[in-house]
């Protein structure tokens, strides 16, 4: 059958056997190291879907299928094969939206959900993501939204506290109301400005969805920056709370040395150093501190780090911590649960031999000042 | 990259658009690019740029075959610009290593010519310093043909160098191989011109194009000093020629085909011979034929020898012919798959355009030749070497068969073309490959995995089961494949090889790459020439030892000792017996799993290892 015709139905058949057994084949062919490498699987029946949903070009998605077994069986560095799963299924999806009617803008949307929020699968807490697939489908089918844009909304909805459950089905209404959208986004913008980090996430991602449709001449970039972002599905926690943060994240050095020291109010601590030193610092029990609190002093540098953990998806929202400037690139978890280990690297000169770094005295109590580790330039 | 070849291809809509996909291509390649860093993703920049930019030209031309033919520009004078664009973005990319095998050669005969007006190589191989090939290695090969008065000759034709002067003189090096490219690019209009004159629809040219063009072998050997592109152009201008009864057109592709490499006799007779039908015709073919016989003989001293004229054993040509088409190292299937289908439309000779009959019927007698050779495979070359020639006329054949192709193998002949061509662009040095039975993927599985999955891959260089196993199928495949659609079984096929692959097999062969060598050196040393005619094997000395899977029983392990030797496998030690040749002893391994074997006296070279 030439390329590019539309998928008679009796194909059909033998297309889903194909699907079934790629994901067979699947779950055999893929390492067991991770999350994401356990749901391949599961990955490829979404990809499936997608085929379908297309209702064309069907031997690319199946070749899509296969390609997520080269990194599964060539790539032993994590990173590098959880990204290349990524830059695959992206690759899919951006081809499934562009090829598909707009019938098939429900289950692209659905199997874009479960991709960015499904995995880890035990990690699923089921009614809290029934509420948000439910808000994307909402927002595609009520507000008539692309898949796109109802895919940024689900990803970076938080599913704690409860009531932000809500935020999905707000813009829904938001949407079909007779307000012109520049209005809504100039509004949110105001918003965002004066609104702490958590909550000026999900404005920023809600200005995008609204003006969605009004990019024209920005069409090809928008789309190549939203299959990158995609690309992140395998951390795609990060990808909703911790970008753009993460492009500035800097890997330890391999001269950092771990010191792992909690400085409670007032407490002080001193070791030699060379004269420059790169110290990584973070917060304890610091999440409720407004951002750009001073945690205490490195040398002469204030340490305004945050809490390391603020961007766990269970504190996030609720947190009004915002990234260091220059955050340490430690990725914990995968999937929706990815979150960034939010210490910061903090450049000092050291003028004499000795650096000198001091818990700020007014600190909270159970608040502490947290050095992690030390780079040795 | 591609917005020179789209204004040219490309206009209206499918040109707005094309570029726009395009600019959306680099966004993603700088986002993608940004996450390097924060996420620590191991990958080699070249080979992901070198990627990025063969995807980018694949989908170029996926576009071009797809938009509406209204606003596609095509022409064969097109095509071979578009060609003749990716050809000289090639050419440094193969120039990131010193040029190999034979090219060297061809370029100190120009260098010869040029400078000396001769073909006597000495006084080149004396002043490398000055040579262009950048290699200070070089010396005569097996065989070259030495002169009454010691003047040292090259085995190779002197066409070839002759032609690229013209290259050399403005350009040097780069200079040279851009006299290949314009071949190239030749090669590419008359491929679109025949498919043309075949009546070929302008939407399958459009679509068949890339691979031909642009994937392997040809886009490996248009970037090259080989004579195999140059000969193609010359091959398919004869065909086009003989079918059109224009002498002026065929006689000197014949002439200069045969001048550029003189085995292509072998095609050229009989092509010529078909030309003619009276006798006073068929002297004047002979006579053809006989010019460039002299010219070669006369001007470098005649290599071949009238013993050639006999073929091989039915076995070597059974060897031959099943590797030349399945081969893991040096086949069609696995190095220029989209051929497989020109293959397969042998099966529909009588349905198949005259030039693919006459092309293919002409060259007969030369693949009876080449088959049963030791050297079918093309020795220290790019892959399919000795049939790049013939490619031409069997994307001729895919062409007339295209509409039956399944979509599913199109679109995996081209992940795999995009791969082959990627990773042959971006590593042009692993393009030459020692013929020792193993592949570049069983081997970079073989040494992540540390298990053999070479064994996987058909081998007909060092014959494996895999081999016998891929022989039977494709007989049975070309019968029934064509009425049963069997592509979701692929998925399962892989997954069994995967697990199959991690468990110990029945022969270890001790220089493979999932062998752990402690120690030791390759044999033969890794450039020998004629490597194919040497068993292959590891040398161990006291202290070295080797590390492979295994499985628990007895096993024979054949090797070569000058004097008595003793290895340790596991617990247990062995005294080698010295041996003239090979010798085999019977060893016994007490558990599957690794198993380490250490030399402790003596000095052996370790072959292979076989389960009883």
């Amino acid at each position: 059958m030439p390329i590019g015709r539309d998928i008679p139905a009796l194909l059909r058949l033998r297309d889903s056997a194909f699907a079934i057994a790629a994901a067979i084949a699947g779950y055999f062919i893929a390492p067991t190291a991770t999350p994401i490498d356990r749901a391949l699987p599961f990955v490829i029946i979404l990809i499936a879907i997608c085929g379908f949903a297309a209702e064309r070009f069907p031997a690319a998605f199946q070749i899509a299928v296969l390609l997520l077994f080269v990194p599964a069986m060539f790539l032993s560095d994590e990173h590098t094969r959880l990204l290349a799963y990524g830059v695959i299924v992206a690759g899919a999806f951006a081809f499934a939206l562009a090829i598909a009617s707009a019938r098939a803008s429900l289950p692209l949307t659905i199997a874009g959900v479960l991709l960015l929020r499904w995995i880890p699968l035990q990690q699923v807490i089921v009614w809290r993501e029934l509420i948000v697939l439910a808000g994307a489908v909402v927002l595609v089918m009520v507000s008539a939204l692309k898949p796109a844009p109802a895919l940024a909304i689900a990803l970076v909805t938080p599913i704690f506290p409860a009531k932000m459950l809500l935020f999905p089905f707000a813009l829904a209404i938001l949407l079909v109301l007779p307000i012109p959208r520049l209005a809504i986004a100039g509004t949110f913008a105001v918003f965002a400005y004066f609104a702490r980090y958590s909550v000026m996430i999900l404005c920023i991602v809600l200005i995008i969805a609204v003006l969605w449709d009004e990019r024209h001449l920005l069409n090809a970039p928008a789309y190549a920056a939203a299959i990158a972002l995609f690309a992140l599905w395998p951390w795609s926690g990060i990808a909703a709370r911790a970008f753009p943060a993460i492009l500035f994240a800097e890997p330890a050095s391999p001269n950092s040395r771990p010191v792992w020291v909690a400085l409670s109010r007032g407490q002080a601590m001193t070791f030699d150093a060379p004269h420059n030193v790169t110290v990584t610092a973070s917060g304890a029990n610091a999440a409720a501190l407004p951002a750009g609190r001073i945690l205490g002093w490195i040398g002469d540098e204030p340490a305004d780090a945050p809490d390391f953990g603020f961007m766990r998806r269970e504190h996030f929202f609720s947190s009004r911590n915002r990234p260091p400037r220059t955050p340490l690139a430690d990725i914990h978890d995968y999937g929706a649960a990815a979150w960034l280990h939010t210490a910061g690297r903090i450049r000092v000169s050291v003028p004499g031999k000795d650096l000198r770094i001091t818990a700020a005295p007014d600190l909270p109590p159970g608040t502490k000042l947290q050095i992690e580790a030390v780079d040795f330039e | 990259m591609t917005v020179v070849p789209a204004f040219l291809l490309l206009r209206g809509d499918a040109l707005r658009r094309w570029l726009a996909i395009e600019l959306g291509a680099w966004v993603l390649l700088g986002a993608l690019a940004l996450l390097v860093r924060p996420l620590q993703i191991q990958i080699d920049p070249y080979l992901a740029i070198v990627t990025f930019g063969v995807c980018v030209v694949a989908a170029f031309f996926a576009w071009v075959a797809m938009a509406d033919p209204i606003d596609v520009r095509w022409s064969a004078n097109r095509a071979a610009i578009a060609a003749a664009f990716f050809y000289a973005v090639a050419i440094p990319l193969m120039l990131r290593t010193p040029i190999d095998g034979d090219e060297p050669y061809y370029l100190l005969e120009t260098e010869s010519l040029v400078q000396d007006r001769d073909l006597d190589l000495s006084n080149q191989y004396r002043d490398l310093r000055h040579s262009a090939t950048g290699r200070l290695d070089l010396g005569p090969q097996l065989g070259d043909p030495v002169g009454r008065h010691g003047e040292q000759y090259s085995r190779l034709e002197p066409f070839l160098a002759l032609l690229m002067i013209p290259g050399y003189r403005i350009g040097g090096l780069p200079g040279a191989i851009a006299i290949i490219a314009v071949f190239g690019a030749l090669l590419a209009r008359s491929t679109i011109r025949l498919f043309e004159d075949e009546g070929i629809p302008d939407a399958t040219a459009r679509a068949i194009f890339p691979f031909i063009a642009l994937g392997p072998p040809i886009v490996f050997y248009a970037a090259r000093i080989w004579p195999e592109v140059p000969a193609a152009f010359c091959f398919v201008e004869a065909i086009r020629g003989m079918r059109e009864r224009r002498a002026s057109r065929w006689m000197p592709a014949v002439l200069a085909f045969v001048l550029l490499k003189l085995r292509f006799v072998l095609v050229a007779a009989v092509l010529v011979l078909r030309a003619f039908r009276r006798r006073s015709h068929a002297a004047i073919a002979i006579g053809i034929l006989a010019v460039p016989i002299a010219i070669v003989a006369f001007t470098s001293g005649n290599v071949h020898r009238w013993n050639e004229l006999i073929p091989g054993s039915p076995l070597a040509m059974l060897r031959g012919l099943f590797g030349l088409l399945l081969d893991g190292a040096a086949g069609i299937v696995f190095q220029a798959p989209i051929y497989i289908f020109g293959v397969i439309a042998l099966t529909r000779w009588r349905a198949m355009p005259p030039a693919f009959r006459l092309g293919i019927s002409s060259s007969l007698l030369y693949l009876i030749y080449l088959v049963p050779r030791l050297e079918w495979h093309g020795g220290w070359s790019p892959p399919l070497r000795y049939i790049v020639f013939l490619m031409p006329l069997l994307g001729l054949g895919v062409a007339a068969m295209w509409e039956r192709i399944s979509s599913q193998a199109i679109v995996a002949c081209a992940a795999w073309t995009i791969a082959l061509v990627a990773h042959g662009m971006a590593y042009p040095w692993r393009l030459f490959h020692i013929q020792n039975g193993e592949n570049v993927v069983g081997e970079t599985l073989s040494s992540i995995w540390h298990s053999d999955f070479s064994r996987l891959f058909p081998s007909f260089i060092r014959p494996n089961l895999a081999a016998i196993v891929a022989s039977m199928a494709a007989i049975i495949i070309t019968l029934i494949s064509l009425r049963f659609r069997m592509a979701w079984l692929l998925p399962i096929a892989i997954a069994a090889a995967f697990v199959l692959g991690r468990r110990p097999g029945d022969r270890i062969e001790f220089e493979d790459a999932h062998v752990i060598h402690h120690g030791g050196e390759l044999y033969p040393p890794e450039f020998q020439v004629q490597r194919f005619a040497y068993r292959g094997g590891w040398i161990v000395r006291p202290g070295d030892s080797l590390s492979f899977l295994a499985r628990d029983g007895p096993w024979r392990l054949q090797y070569a000792a000058g004097a008595n030797s003793i290895i340790q496998i596991g617990g247990d030690a062995y005294v080698l017996p010295a041996t003239r040749g090979y010798g085999v002893i019977e060893v016994h391994i007490p558990r599957s799993g690794r198993i380490e074997l250490r030399s402790l006296e003596g000095t052996v070279n370790l072959d292979r290892m076989d389960h009883e």
